[in-house]
Parts: C-alpha cells; sequence; structure tokens
C-alpha cells in the first residue's frame, strides 16, 4: 500500500494540531493554578523548531514539543500567571487549531479530487 | 487525553468552590462566639497545590488540605455576656471579614476565568471533530 497520507504537508499539520492542543492544556494548567502559591506558569514551544525542520528539509521525526517555563513577573504568593496573557493564548491557539483543520480539509480535499473523489 | 483541557479547567473550577464554601462558612460563623474555655471558631483557609504526572503530564490543581486559622483571637470586655469568662472577658472568632472579602472575589474570579477555559477548549474540540469532512 502506497502510503497517501504521510507527505511532509500532513505531517506538518499533523504536529502543528498536536503542539497547539498541548499548548491549550498548559494554558488550562495555567489558569487552574491562577492562585496556587508558589505555581510558575510553563509555555509550550514547537514553531520554531518546526520551521527550521521543514526550511532545512529535515525529518519532522525530530521535532519536539517543548514545555518551557513563561518567566512572567512573580507576585506577593509566588505566583506568576498572567490571566490576560493566558486568555489571549487560549484565543490564539482556538483560531491557530481551526486554520489547521481548514488546511488539513483543503489537504485531503486534494488527494480526493485526485482519485476521482471531487 | 482528548478532553485533558477539560478536565483541567474543571478542576480549577472546582478549587474555586471549594474556596467560596470555606469563605461562605467562615462569614457565616464572623460573629459566632463559643462560651468561655472553648477553642473559638477559626476561619478555613483552603490549600491550593498544582498536579502534574511523573512524566510531567498537567493535571490541573487540587485542594491539597483545609486549614485552620493560626491567628490569635480577639477578646473583648463583656461582662454582661453569658458566654463571657471569669473576668467578663468574651474570645470573638477568628475571621478577618475583610481577608473573607478579599478572597471572595480571587475565588469567584478564577471560577469564571476556569469556565471561559471550557468555553474556549470546547471549540477546539469541535473543530476537530471537522477533520475530513
Amino acid at each position: 500500500m502506497i502510503p497517501i497520507l504521510d507527505d511532509t504537508t500532513t505531517r506538518a499539520i499533523e504536529l502543528a494540531l498536536a503542539g497547539v492542543s498541548h499548548r491549550q492544556r498548559a494554558t488550562a494548567h495555567n489558569v487552574a493554578n491562577v492562585n496556587t502559591p508558589g505555581f510558575h506558569s510553563g509555555r509550550v514551544r514547537f514553531e520554531d523548531e518546526l520551521a527550521e525542520a521543514l526550511r532545512a528539509g529535515r525529518s519532522l521525526d525530530d521535532v519536539e514539543i517543548r514545555r518551557v517555563a513563561a518567566n512572567t513577573p512573580v507576585n506577593t504568593r509566588g505566583n506568576d500567571v498572567a490571566l490576560e496573557e493566558e486568555s489571549r493564548i487560549l484565543i490564539e491557539s482556538g483560531i491557530q487549531y481551526e486554520a489547521l483543520v481548514h488546511a488539513l480539509n483543503h489537504k485531503l480535499s486534494v488527494i480526493r479530487s485526485a482519485i476521482g473523489r471531487a | 487525553m482528548l478532553f485533558n483541557a477539560l478536565d483541567i479547567a474543571m478542576s480549577g473550577a472546582q478549587v474555586s468552590r471549594t474556596w467560596m464554601d470555606a469563605i461562605s462558612d467562615n462569614v457565616a460563623n464572623a460573629n459566632t462566639i463559643r462560651p468561655a474555655g472553648e477553642e473559638p471558631f477559626r476561619a478555613r483557609l483552603v490549600v491550593a497545590r498544582a498536579v502534574r504526572d511523573a512524566d510531567g503530564t498537567a493535571r490541573g490543581v487540587t485542594v491539597d488540605s483545609i486549614v485552620q486559622s493560626q491567628a490569635l483571637p480577639i477578646t473583648t470586655f463583656e461582662p454582661g455576656n453569658p458566654l463571657a469568662d471569669a473576668n467578663g472577658y468574651v474570645t470573638r472568632p477568628v475571621v478577618d471579614l475583610g481577608q473573607q472579602m478579599t478572597d471572595l472575589i480571587l475565588a469567584s474570579r478564577s471560577y469564571e476565568a476556569n469556565l471561559s477555559v471550557v468555553d474556549r477548549v470546547r471549540d477546539t474540540y469541535l473543530a476537530a471533530l471537522r477533520i475530513g469532512t
């Protein structure tokens, strides 16, 4: 069998979908801990590495979805969750996710027309 | 895994609600005076703790414990009060109303914040259902 959905575009979109939903979970975790003393919020990074791998033509297998510290200013309870920033990230990743789904569906429709089922 | 973000947001809402329950109990007892010699009513404080699996997966937040305020109670001189001690002093409950009210604002705002996360995350899951359609 010829793997029809194993091309770079589909793999990149899949990876980005995983990365964005990972980011939403991280954001939900940050918001849930908005009043937890000593809590430090995290961010999810993968876009730079994905773009670099795509540009260099490297395998996407090595692209890692990383969790890094947000390093926002700490309040008196030792907590660094910036609620407005988390809100922005949630909205942004929601739109990003929709755009990725759109791109994936477009890719699938191209394959459909190639097999004569447009 | 799929609905994990919803679980995380709900854990946050749940901790906020436990906090609000504790606050309402504290405020309801802000004037409860116990007879002389008995331990006065002490405000209950909810201790939150972030939850993470061993592999680093985010799991939200949980109530670690509920502790009693260890602040010193205020005593007032009310010789006519039947609950006063031999010297006429009444021990007031250990509830800082100002603190309770600010905590209540924090708790209800964080409840709302978690519910708005549920809203946003739901949109994403709906988008995921449109893959291939």
